[in-house]
């Protein structure tokens, strides 16, 4: 095959706009996991807020029904919800850290010229991608079969 | 600053290491578009084809409750299929370009690549700015 003419003498060589592209992307990308780490935070405390007000929602519920021969409660809900919060909240930090990663290796990479790092900044593009990549197909995957299942539901009712 | 040109100096290049890194990341970026795509048909078909609940003794001035809310729905949609057609078509451009420009040497596809990831990530950046801002005036309007 042919190599193309704008192929440098020992391959693919960063040139001035590469550079710029790629350290305006780390940068952009340094922002999006420091807001990331925030929400990821934010959903940490909420799920925490979440499972003590539904805790004490159920106490309170659980004493005024105490007296009643009918048990209706709803308790371990808020525990549950607090834990799915925790562990959406766990999910995000991964793709965070390595977007992180990868912006910082790049930083360094650009202004020092290292080979190295320029390998492992994309190392862990490549993990961010790969991680929401495996991500949208299960969300996905999920929504088609709520889709069937619902599309089922409706036609068998 | 000055440019690092000379063929002996230690400028970085993306070695074979960084090419099956790249290749890796391209191929995921394409699933990520073909999903999130896909997704958002997906979410407009099944906002289109909902069953209609009925609402009826629910009349609102003259238009039903099921009505109104299966219009949202679909509009919503629609808007959500835009949004993410706008957005991936730079994630796509990222893919296609930077693979092609890897696997055939040609470092000004590679950066017709990179131009790609670096809008598609400025532009989460501005929308994650966006979010922020509606739910910093929210949250101020509820208190």
């Amino acid at each position: 095959m042919d190599q193309n003419q704008t192929t440098p003498l020992f391959g693919l060589s960063l040139d001035a706009t590469s550079k710029k592209f790629l350290s305006e992307t780390a940068r952009w990308a340094s922002f999006l996991a420091v807001i990331g780490f925030i929400v990821c935070a934010l959903v940490v405390i909420g799920g925490i807020v979440v499972a003590i007000a539904a805790s004490q929602f159920d106490n309170a519920f659980d004493s005024y029904n105490s007296g009643s021969s009918v048990r209706m409660s709803g308790s371990g809900f808020g525990a549950v919800l607090g834990v799915v919060y925790i562990l959406f909240a766990v999910l995000y930090f991964f793709p965070c850290l390595y977007l992180l990663r990868f912006s910082n290796h790049m930083k360094v990479a650009i202004a020092a010229e290292d080979q190295t790092r320029l390998t492992t900044a994309f190392e862990n593009l490549k993990s961010v991608f790969k991680f929401m990549g495996i991500l949208t197909i299960i969300i996905l995957s999920l929504y088609v079969l709520g889709f069937l299942f619902g599309g089922l539901a409706a036609a068998f009712s | 600053m000055e440019q690092q040109t000379d063929i002996f100096s230690n400028e970085v290049k993306i070695d074979e290491t960084a090419k099956s890194h790249i290749l890796g990341m391209t191929s995921w970026a394409m699933i990520i578009v073909a999903t999130a795509v896909l997704g958002s048909i997906i979410a407009l078909v099944a906002a289109i084809l909902a069953p209609k609940i009925d609402f009826s003794s629910m009349e609102m001035e003259g238009f039903s409750a099921a009505s109104m809310m299966q219009q949202k729905s679909v509009g919503s949609s629609i808007f959500s299929l835009i949004f993410s057609l706008i957005i991936y078509y730079f994630l796509y451009q990222f893919s296609t370009k930077a693979s092609a420009g890897v696997k055939t040497s040609n470092m000004d596809e590679v950066k017709a690549g990179f131009k790609g990831l670096k809008i598609y990530f400025a532009i989460l950046a501005i929308l994650m700015i966006l979010v922020g801002l509606v739910l910093f005036v929210a949250l101020f309007a509820f208190i």
